[in-house]
């Protein structure tokens, strides 16, 4: 019962940072995106608590989530005011706008695959290798020991090869303490959290397209990215890569948002969701990376300095802390990474041949690559003439590159470069899945098709 | 002039009026009907597609019917499988053999765990699977036990305080210095009482 409780604090603890940060996010993007941003806000007090020594325990957990709440709906009601309800009253007076049967079946067809995704993922526990050999057990290790920083497992008297290269002391914390939490307040197994982001991912990824289509365009662009194969078995893991793909993309979608429409809630929802793809894997710097250099190159062209600042600080902040976390507790291994500049011909080809393979291979991804080259082909003419956005390939394209670029300055002495490229590598691009069908989606042509499909389903007003 | 031009105004009237009422009846219910066809229609198209897309395209066939369907088909056969049951399901023999290890030692056991040359040796078909032999894999399921592996028992801070022996493939028995049965696998106190 009081796990149950703990995971409605937490999603009420993001539906009201959402709102914080504006209270005119549309409701399926509030509830989308609650629980995620509410659980990443957890991670971070469990990190602050176990700095300052305070001990995991149902009690300290929820009495900070509750503290947080209450800090933050006085925030709400003395800035935003009524305008929090309003938005919500908005929403639900808007929902019959443009209802039809296609988009009803999309719909169906959702909810009919997530749950029995969802109930696939509840029904069977834990069992890939790298949750049981990582994730899983550190988060259940620490909902036992009380501690993150402190675990007897991240002793090297205890684990020789713990501070070797590619050791587990130093992933990024957040879904391990997600583990953490849930273990803390009784859970017998850690699936609820891949259950729940997946699901909230889904109807965050469906309010955010409603931006920029229509219902109909938004609900199947959702079907699409639901029954992504690889992505939709790794779903209901415990592994990390679904989890950090919730983040990063969502990240990137907004910031493509906020590109077109300019408005800062945007900028600042996608900082923060950047921010915290940092804490779920390492290699979410690449996201960061392109959104910097992206955000950079519009503040020269528009010479405005202070959202992109104000939006890099955001970005870098939660790694920023997680960092003096891990200086100031001894948390270390060995660098895997080759820090100066090197030529190397044949681990050039191998990852270009691997990469190349991911991503012209329909078993993993089905039809979503080849659905983004071709939507890109399709808007050039537009993305020329009508200058449409083109934020979201350029953002897929720096981040694939990057994401190559780190891949190659890795010293493969823990794990083959084969084996990296063909498990890790693979598992890496769910995070593109939403973007590309998204920008296929939300792109010029794209949006003049699917308004002339709504056009013809939708009933005309007197 | 006067008369005529009223019954002019009058007759031109009348038929405006009655065309005006067939403008809000009959063109409303020709709209529904319109809109519902047209949406049967769409719908139906839609269906048609998603349909030959799950059955022509492998890798979604595959996320319809074994990864969703089959599943679903295991869950509603075993609902109520206890969570042992389900571990056992996913990891087979591995998770038996480490729950029974759990189950005969005291929590605060240290256990001479066997290496992966030991569970999966060269000559020998064995039935473990994963990666048993990984330490933080284990521990998932042993801990708060600790586990020190043989290679690096001797090294090991606990080595002079380890409890059990982890007995695989008929390997470990080495490390005891009493005789007795031997068997497959189990595990056994360092010291008989």
């Amino acid at each position: 019962m009081i796990l149950y409780f703990g995971i409605f604090l937490s999603i009420i603890l993001g539906f009201f940072s959402i709102n914080t940060i504006s209270p005119r996010f549309s409701l399926s993007e509030k509830i989308g995106l609650s629980f995620p941003v509410g659980m990443a806000i957890t991670v971070i007090v469990m990190l602050l608590l176990d700095f300052v020594g305070i001990p995991f325990s149902p009690l300290s957990l929820l009495s900070a989530q509750f503290v947080l709440i209450a800090g933050l709906l006085i925030f709400c009601i003395y800035y935003h005011k009524k305008e929090s309800l309003y938005s919500i009253v908005q929403s639900l007076r808007n929902f019959p706008q443009g209802l039809n049967l296609v988009w009803l079946l999309f719909v169906f067809l959702i909810l009919y695959f997530e749950y029995m995704n969802f109930s696939k993922s509840m029904y069977f526990p834990p069992f890939d290798r790298d949750s049981l050999a990582g994730f899983e057990t550190i988060g259940y290790i620490s909902a036992q020991e009380h501690t993150f920083k402190g675990l007897s497992i991240f002793d090297g008297n205890y684990i020789p090869s713990i501070h070797a290269a590619g050791s587990y002391i130093n992933y990024t914390p957040l879904v391990q303490l997600c583990y953490a939490y849930v273990y803390t307040l009784g859970a017998e197994t850690s699936k609820i959290i891949p259950s729940l982001m997946f699901l909230f991912f889904l109807i965050a990824l469906y309010g955010s397209a409603q931006r920029l289509v229509s219902k109909t365009g938004a609900a199947i662009l959702t079907f699409f990215t639901l029954i992504t194969p690889e992505m939709i078995a790794f779903s209901s893991l415990s592994a990390t890569n679904v989890i950090h793909m919730v983040y990063a993309s969502l990240g990137i979608i907004y910031l493509s948002i906020y590109m077109r429409e300019r408005r800062q809630k945007d900028l600042y929802l996608s900082s923060l969701l950047l921010g915290l793809n940092m804490l779920c894997r390492n290699e979410g710097v690449v996201f960061v990376g392109a959104a910097m250099l992206i955000l950079a190159v519009d503040a020269f062209r528009k010479k405005r300095y202070k959202p992109t600042i104000i939006g890099a600080a955001l970005m870098i902040l939660p790694f920023s802390f997680w960092y003096i976390f891990m200086k100031a507790n001894g948390l270390y291994a060995e660098s895997i990474i080759i820090a100066k500049p090197f030529w190397d011909t044949e681990k050039i080809e191998t990852i270009v041949r691997y990469m190349s393979a991911l991503f012209t291979t329909t078993t993993y991804y089905g039809w979503s690559f080849y659905f983004f080259f071709f939507s890109l082909l399709a808007n050039l003419f537009f993305i020329y003439k009508k200058k449409d956005s083109a934020v979201l390939p350029v953002a897929i394209v720096l981040a694939a590159i990057a994401y190559m670029m780190i891949l190659y300055h890795i010293d493969y002495k823990w794990d083959s470069i084969q084996n990296v490229l063909s498990f890790s590598a693979k598992r890496f691009l769910f995070c593109f899945i939403p973007l590309v069908w998204y920008y296929g989606f939300t792109s010029y042509a794209a949006q003049y098709l699917l308004k002339k499909l709504d056009t013809i389903l939708s009933l005309k007003r007197e | 002039m006067d008369g005529r031009a009223r019954c002019l105004v009058d007759f031109a009237e009348i038929p405006t009026y009655r065309l005006n009422m067939k403008k809000t009846k009959q063109p409303t219910s020709y709209k529904y009907r319109s809109w519902i066809l047209k949406n049967i229609l769409a719908g139906g198209i839609f269906l048609f597609l998603i349909a030959q897309i799950v059955e022509k395209q492998p890798a979604y066939k595959w996320v319809y019917e074994s990864l969703l369907k089959g599943n679903m088909e295991i869950i509603k056969k075993y609902p109520n499988l206890p969570l042992d049951k389900r571990y056992e399901m996913k990891l087979g023999f591995s998770y038996t053999y480490l729950d029974y290890l759990k189950k005969r030692t005291p929590e605060n056991a240290v256990i001479l765990y066997p290496d992966k040359e030991q569970f999966f040796p060269k000559d020998k078909k064995s039935p473990f699977e994963g990666d048993v032999a990984n330490k933080l894999w284990a521990l998932r399921f042993l801990y708060p036990r600790k586990i020190i592996s043989a290679k690096e028992a001797e090294m090991s801070i606990y080595k002079n305080d380890i409890t059990h022996i982890a007995i695989v493939n008929g390997l470990g028995f080495e490390y005891i210095n009493y005789t007795g049965e031997h068997f497959e696998h189990g595990i056994l106190p360092v010291k008989t009482n």
